[in-house]
């Protein structure tokens, strides 16, 4: 079995409006799937079709290579929009509830799971009583009650400190490289999803726009000069005028970057040194995904 | 099936509602007897002598098992049990948790099974205490009255058939309506105000039926008696298996149907 999950012209209609639209997605095994999309492109309506809270108007999804999804999402874990939790429970309390649900018989996998979400000194304290952070990781430890193979998980960083978002990245490729788990990720941190997708798939308005390795991303995404010189004004005209095509831009860090040329480095050193602009670097730089994401979205959405 | 059942106890143990309702079926119950008793002892000093004869007979009559029959039909249990299933059942929805059953592979019919029958088991719980309630205070005040064992046993039955339709009908109503206040809203007027409805609908027919006979509170005040008719019986249990069977019925079908959020 190659994939995990995989969705065949999927839609899903809402009176009318298609919220996703013939969307055919290929998760593997292994992968940590990156899903993309600005605010109301379908991610979470995707999500939650794989998850069985909300039935497809069309199209086939398969789990483990199965159609008999019911049977095959015991080895799914989801975490799904907001936090869901028994408010006045406590996290060991919340993580009993799942536990009995899912019929495993060894208690201490609760405060296993909670030692590993950072949960396990929360005491008596109320699930109502969270900060989104702890509801969050909560919420991933739910998910992994039953050692599930695939963990589906919409915004599961939503809420958390930089601290937080950092270990449960750390966590995440843990599991994947450790565990195996497969995961399908969505999450509007762009940077952060760059650190740990090994594949991406980008939805925008119901209708999957691209799907590629994460080896792939480097090929599809432009390539830039950046360029550290003595007087950055003078030296955009100078490379404005030298190449019709260039686009120059300042960068925050008063610093010139050449859109595209790469390979005239050579030449605008040379040109930049007789105008006697004195030139500190040449840096080549990649566009990274969210630029490339803004790229595919017309470069003025958000994800 | 069993895992759902285990774990919808556990937060059926866990639930203030459940326990909060249960006090407060006790509390009526005792309420109720001693509201009697003191308008039984206010009697002789009643301007009102219509009103003084009414307590007066009450007084000749009055007993644990009176205070039963008198008031079972009332229905203030079958408030409070409205009011918990709404809670505990569509809670459910307002935090989010069925997608947490669900999106595990619960199959839909067993969660609301499940549902229906911890929160029949709740609901059996608050009738017994009410019953108990009733009959404890009531007999320390009053005395037992003149019943049988099997026949107060057999009163506690059909009223648990009732209270058992009843619950079908508020697990279909929450897990439909999905909203804690206005699933409270509507099992409260189920219990209150159909009967009523449905009398007055009948009358816009000529009366020559009535339709609140086919409603389970037919069932309520005739099941509150010793021992009702042999045809009040059957036309009880078939309207609380109609109505119980129907609820579960449509209340799974429309389950299976809806996205869950």
């Amino acid at each position: 079995m190659e994939y995990i999950l995989q969705t065949n012209e999927v839609s899903k209609d809402f009176s009318g409006k298609m919220a996703v639209d013939h969307v055919s997605i290929k998760v593997k095994q292994g992968d940590i799937y990156g899903f993309i999309g600005e605010n109301g492109a379908g991610k979470t309506t995707l999500m939650r079709m794989v998850c069985g809270l909300a039935d497809p108007t069309g199209g086939e999804i398969t789990l483990f290579g199965s159609s008999n999804l019911v049977s095959q999402r015991y080895k799914v874990g989801c975490t799904i929009e907001n936090p869901a939790l028994y408010p006045v429970m406590t996290a060991m309390e919340n993580m009993e509830v799942q536990r009995l649900l899912l019929g495993i018989k060894e208690k201490k996998v609760c405060g296993e799971l909670l030692e590993i979400a950072g949960l396990s000194n929360t005491g008596k304290k109320k699930a109502k009583d969270f900060s989104l952070g702890m509801k969050q990781r909560l919420m991933i430890a739910l998910s992994l009650l039953g050692n599930p193979e695939f963990l589906v998980l919409d915004e599961p960083t939503n809420g958390l400190d930089p601290m937080g978002i950092r270990e449960v990245r750390d966590l995440f490729q843990h599991l994947n490289k450790d565990r195996g788990i497969t995961i399908l990720v969505s999450s509007h941190i762009l940077g952060e999803l760059e650190k740990m997708a090994t594949r991406y798939g980008v939805i925008s308005n119901g209708k999957m726009v691209d799907e590629f390795q994460a080896d792939d991303l480097a090929g599809r995404c432009g390539k830039n000069l950046v360029i550290h010189t003595s007087d950055p004004a003078m030296a955009g005209n100078i490379i404005s005028n030298m190449f019709k095509d260039a686009q120059v831009e300042r960068t925050p860090e008063n610093s010139i970057r050449v859109k595209g040329h790469v390979e005239d480095a050579g030449r605008i050193n040379e040109q930049l040194f007789k105008k006697e602009i004195t030139v500190n670097a040449l840096i080549p730089e990649g566009d990274k995904l969210e630029d490339y994401f803004l790229k595919l979205m017309g470069g003025h959405k958000y994800a | 099936m069993l895992n759902t059942l285990k774990a919808d106890f556990y937060k059926l143990k866990k639930s203030k509602a459940f326990w909060i309702c249960s006090l407060l079926c006790i509390a009526i119950a005792v309420l109720m007897v001693v509201a009697m008793q003191a308008g039984i002892s206010r009697a002789p000093s009643m301007s009102d002598p219509q009103e003084a004869a009414q307590f007066t007979a009450l007084a000749e009559k009055a007993s644990g098992v009176f205070a039963l029959e008198q008031f079972l039909p009332m229905g203030f249990n079958l408030i409070f049990i409205g009011v918990f299933v709404a809670i505990f059942v569509s809670s459910e929805f307002g935090f989010g948790t069925m997608k947490n059953a669900l999106s595990r592979g619960a199959e839909r019919f067993k969660v609301l099974f499940s549902k229906f029958i911890i929160c029949s088991g709740a609901a059996l719980v608050m009738l017994f205490l009410f019953i108990a309630a009733l009959l404890t205070v009531g007999s320390i005040v009053w005395g037992f009255g003149t019943a049988t064992f099997t026949g107060v046993l057999g009163l506690v039955f059909l009223q648990a058939l009732i209270v058992i339709a009843y619950t079908a009908l508020f697990v279909f109503i929450s897990m439909t309506m999905r909203g804690t206040g206005g699933a409270i809203a509507t099992n409260i007027i189920s219990v209150t105000m159909t009967s009523t409805l449905l009398g007055a609908i009948s009358m816009l027919f000529g009366g020559s039926f009535n339709l609140s006979d086919y409603w389970l509170d037919w069932g309520v005040s005739k099941f509150a008696v010793l021992s009702p008719p042999s045809g009040d019986i059957v036309q009880g249990i078939l309207i609380a298996l109609g109505w119980g069977i129907a609820s579960l019925t449509v209340g799974t079908i429309l389950f299976k149907k809806q996205d869950v959020k």
